[in-house]
């Protein structure tokens, strides 16, 4: 299952491929990065038949988190990709719009990754 | 020309009471110190006859007479026009007599005097063809009559009473008085002596006074007039003086020829008009009177009396003239009685004496009186009326210099008050501006602390707005700080069980790992202090000191933080950034925390402006622009939107201080004219803003290069 990472924050893919290295080595997890919405679409659909979680900032230049998340809804109904949500603050608004759009998960920053860990491999 | 018809009035009456004498002897003593007439002892006979000169000729059968005026005896003319007369008088010296004697002859007519049958003087010519005779009026022809030592003379005149051309209708009585006195007393400088008639020197001698009182009238109230011309009046008088002197002038010339002459009398004449005229003028123009019918009419009679002098003379037409102005004179003033009474009084007076003095002049004349002193005072007649104008004007002006005086004392003491007032409104209003001026000072103070407050509002309300920005600026590197710690943590662990291992490779190939880990906790972390720095700075107050700054870096902050903090308020916000940084600018000199402000405020209209339209239009994609670009002159950062750009009226006031199109309690107002002054005066920039309708608006902040 691959799992795409969408931020604007280019440290984010490096973070994550350290954070996971063992999972990643071990061929665990699978992650592919996106630094945009825009990107996250197009990813998508080259993706098109694989099984994908989906792990999005929510503030980004461009298309937004949310934006991402509510196309992604819509587009892809079946199978429903999963997606997690992350932002620089969690605050309620912004997880119940999340929640509204369909977000499966909601995290915050920074990132308890042992906690991210535990439900990625739970997912996968 | 009164003045001769007076003397002779007074000559005539002279000759009613003259005393009789006997015949004529003459002693050394007789004619000491005075001129005596020849007046008694005549005998007369009409007719010519040479030899009526002979004294061996009996006149015995000829009239006897006695008078001065030997053609006029007992007020009877003997010798009418063209009639020759012969006179006859025996003289005696006795034998003292050693003084020569002279004879003065005043005659109208021509005359031949003979002494003993010998002719001694010719006076004018004297014939029985009325063509041929030449007339002489003269009053003083004084000559030697050449008698000797105890002897009897007889004394003969061939008189003729004649008229001359012009005026035709003028001393139809022809007349002759012969006086006498010894050559010694003509030789004196005695004026009683040298002038014979004593009546005429007098009266003369008065007429040079008056002159000079005239003369200094003139010249007094000619200057008067000079200095002040705006007092007509003076001018008039002196006119009038001028005249009056002329007039008086022409008298006295024609007395020094002791020869009448028509060009005089003519002159005289004319004079004798004029004079009462602008004296007539002066009255008026003193009691205000409008020069009307009346003052036309009396010029109209005076140039008519002018033109009279051919046919009568002046000496009876100014005697009219004089009458005709008098009583005009006492009727203006009888008029301005209620209007100014001093002056009214002043010339009633005057008139009223003028006039006593020529009825009592003219009843003396008729013979009601005998008062032969009376012609010497005519001067002074003549003179009554200017000087009363003169008299008035002394005392108009005067009273009108203590009037004035007066009105001057008035205005110092009303200066002096109002100086006072002056001075103390003047004491009251420094005060008053000095509480003013405190107050307004107080009130700048105020303004200034208000204007302070606002713009830390200002500052605040931007810095509020990037709250969130920042702390999602802020969430990012501390995540990366915090988890890349962590995971070197744990690659240290990893590190520790590959080195009880053995397995180097891997070992070097984790502190590899580690070191790129601490070189990004380094980086978010300085990211972190950056942000940090940036916020506080922006919060500080200026320092206003410029700094080498990397404009693009300054740029893309406030652009990041901006678009953060909106995102943070509206979730729902969403907008397309582009940056277009001109890389080749480098550091330029600015104040960063002021030009920040300025980035910032930008940037933040702009997502207003794209936000209000998304609002509206579903569709719609904001985009956001922020680009740097140098040229040869400017360094330009521009910030532009594609909202719904600004309204023309708008425009005109995006600069001004307050002025905000956000609703209250959004936009303090202040962001653009802030950003104004910050480009304009901070940095000596220009900050321009082009908009089209729908399209969107752009800011340019272009600073010198």
């Amino acid at each position: 299952m691959k799992i795409l990472v969408v931020d604007d924050e280019q440290d984010v893919k490096v973070l994550f491929q350290q954070r996971f290295r063992k999972e990643i080595r071990k061929e665990e997890l699978e992650f592919v990065f996106a630094f945009s919405g825009e990107e996250a679409l197009n990813l998508m659909k080259a993706m098109e038949h694989e099984a994908v979680l989906i792990l999005s900032d929510i503030n980004m230049p461009g298309m937004s988190g949310l934006e991402l998340l509510d196309t992604i809804k819509k587009n892809y109904v079946k199978p429903p990709p999963m997606v997690m949500m992350i932002t620089a603050y969690g605050d309620d608004e912004n997880r119940t719009m999340a929640k509204n759009l369909g977000a499966d998960d909601f995290l915050t920053k920074p990132l308890d990754f042992s906690l991210l860990k535990d439900k990625l491999i739970t997912l996968t | 020309m009164k003045h001769i018809l007076y003397i002779i009035g007074f000559l005539l009456s002279l000759t009613v009471f003259s005393q009789q004498e006997k015949v004529l002897t003459i002693s050394d003593t007789t004619l000491v110190n005075r001129w005596a007439y020849l007046e008694s002892n005549w005998s007369y006979k009409k007719g010519d006859n040479i030899n009526w000169s002979d004294p061996k000729f009996d006149d015995s059968s000829w009239t006897k007479i006695s008078s001065k005026n030997l053609n006029k005896p007992n007020n009877k003319i003997i010798g009418g026009d063209n009639e020759i007369v012969w006179f006859r008088k025996l003289i005696k010296t006795d034998s003292t007599f050693n003084n020569p004697i002279v004879l003065n002859v005043y005659q109208a007519g021509a005359s031949e005097i003979y002494l003993d049958g010998k002719l001694i003087r010719t006076l004018g010519k004297v014939s029985s063809n009325p063509e041929e005779i030449e007339t002489i009026f003269s009053w003083k022809i004084v000559f030697h009559l050449p008698l000797e030592k105890n002897k009897a003379h007889l004394l003969a005149v061939r008189f003729v009473n004649s008229q001359r051309k012009y005026p035709k209708y003028f001393m139809n009585d022809g007349h002759i008085y012969i006086q006498a006195t010894s050559i010694h007393n003509i030789l004196t400088t005695d004026p009683r002596l040298v002038t014979p008639i004593k009546e005429t020197r007098n009266y003369y001698n008065n007429l040079y006074i008056v002159l000079g009182i005239v003369l200094f009238m003139f010249v007094l109230f000619l200057f008067l007039y000079i200095f002040f011309k705006r007092e007509k009046i003076n001018g008039y008088f002196a006119l009038t003086s001028l005249l009056y002197s002329c007039f008086l002038g022409a008298i006295l010339l024609e007395y020094k020829t002791n020869f009448y002459e028509f060009k005089y009398d003519f002159i005289i004449g004319i004079l004798n008009v004029l004079y009462p005229l602008a004296a007539l003028y002066c009255i008026y123009k003193i009691f205000n009177k409008r020069i009307g019918y009346f003052y036309w009419g009396i010029t109209a009679i005076g140039i008519l009396l002018i033109l009279s002098g051919f046919l009568v003379s002046s000496v009876y037409t100014g005697h009219i003239f004089g009458v005709i102005i008098l009583v005009e004179f006492l009727r203006i003033s009888s008029l301005s009685y209620k209007s100014d009474k001093i002056g009214a009084l002043i010339f009633l007076l005057t008139g009223v004496l003028n006039l006593i003095f020529w009825i009592i002049a003219t009843l003396h004349q008729l013979g009601y009186f005998d008062l032969p002193q009376l012609i010497y005072y005519v001067p002074f007649a003549y003179i009554l009326l200017p000087l009363s104008i003169a008299i008035y004007l002394g005392y108009f002006f005067g009273n009108r210099s203590q009037s004035l005086r007066l009105n001057l004392e008035r205005v110092q003491k009303l200066s002096k008050e109002k100086e006072s007032i002056l001075s103390e409104q003047k004491d009251t209003l420094e005060q008053q501006v000095k509480e003013r001026t405190s107050e307004l000072n107080q009130s700048l103070d105020d303004l200034k602390a208000t204007q302070s407050q606002l713009i830390q509002s200002e500052k605040m309300a931007s810095l509020g707005e990037l709250t969130a920005g920042i702390a999602h600026e802020i969430q990012n590197p501390l995540n990366f700080v915090n988890n890349f710690s962590e995971v070197s943590n744990e690659l240290i662990d990893e590190m520790n069980e590959e080195l009880d291992k053995g397995d180097l490779e891997e070992v070097k190939a984790i502190s590899l790992d580690i070191k790129q880990n601490l070189e990004k906790i380094n980086h978010h972390g300085k990211r972190a202090d950056n942000i940090v720095k940036g916020m506080l700075q922006h919060s500080r107050s200026s320092s206003g000191t410029k700094e080498p700054t990397d404009i693009n870096t300054l740029a893309d902050e406030y652009l990041r933080l901006a678009y953060h903090g909106l995102r943070a308020k509206d979730k729902s916000f969403n907008a397309e950034l582009i940056t277009n940084f001109d890389e080749s600018i480098g550091k330029v000199n600015i104040v960063p925390q002021d030009m920040g402000r300025v980035i910032l405020n930008l940037i933040t209209n702009a997502f207003y402006a794209v936000n209000e339209k998304k609002q509206r239009d579903v569709s719609f994609k904001p985009i956001v622009t922020v680009s740097t670009k140098k040229s040869d002159e400017y360094i330009t950062i521009s910030v532009s939107d594609n909202g719904d750009g600004i309204p023309e009226k708008v425009k005109e006031k995006i600069f001004q201080p307050f002025f905000t199109t956000k609703p209250t309690g959004q936009g303090t107002g202040l962001g653009l004219s802030m950003s104004y002054d910050i480009v304009t005066k901070g940095h000596d920039g220009k900050l321009k803003v082009e908009t089209t309708k729908n399209k969107g608006t752009a800011f340019f902040i272009e600073l010198p290069n």
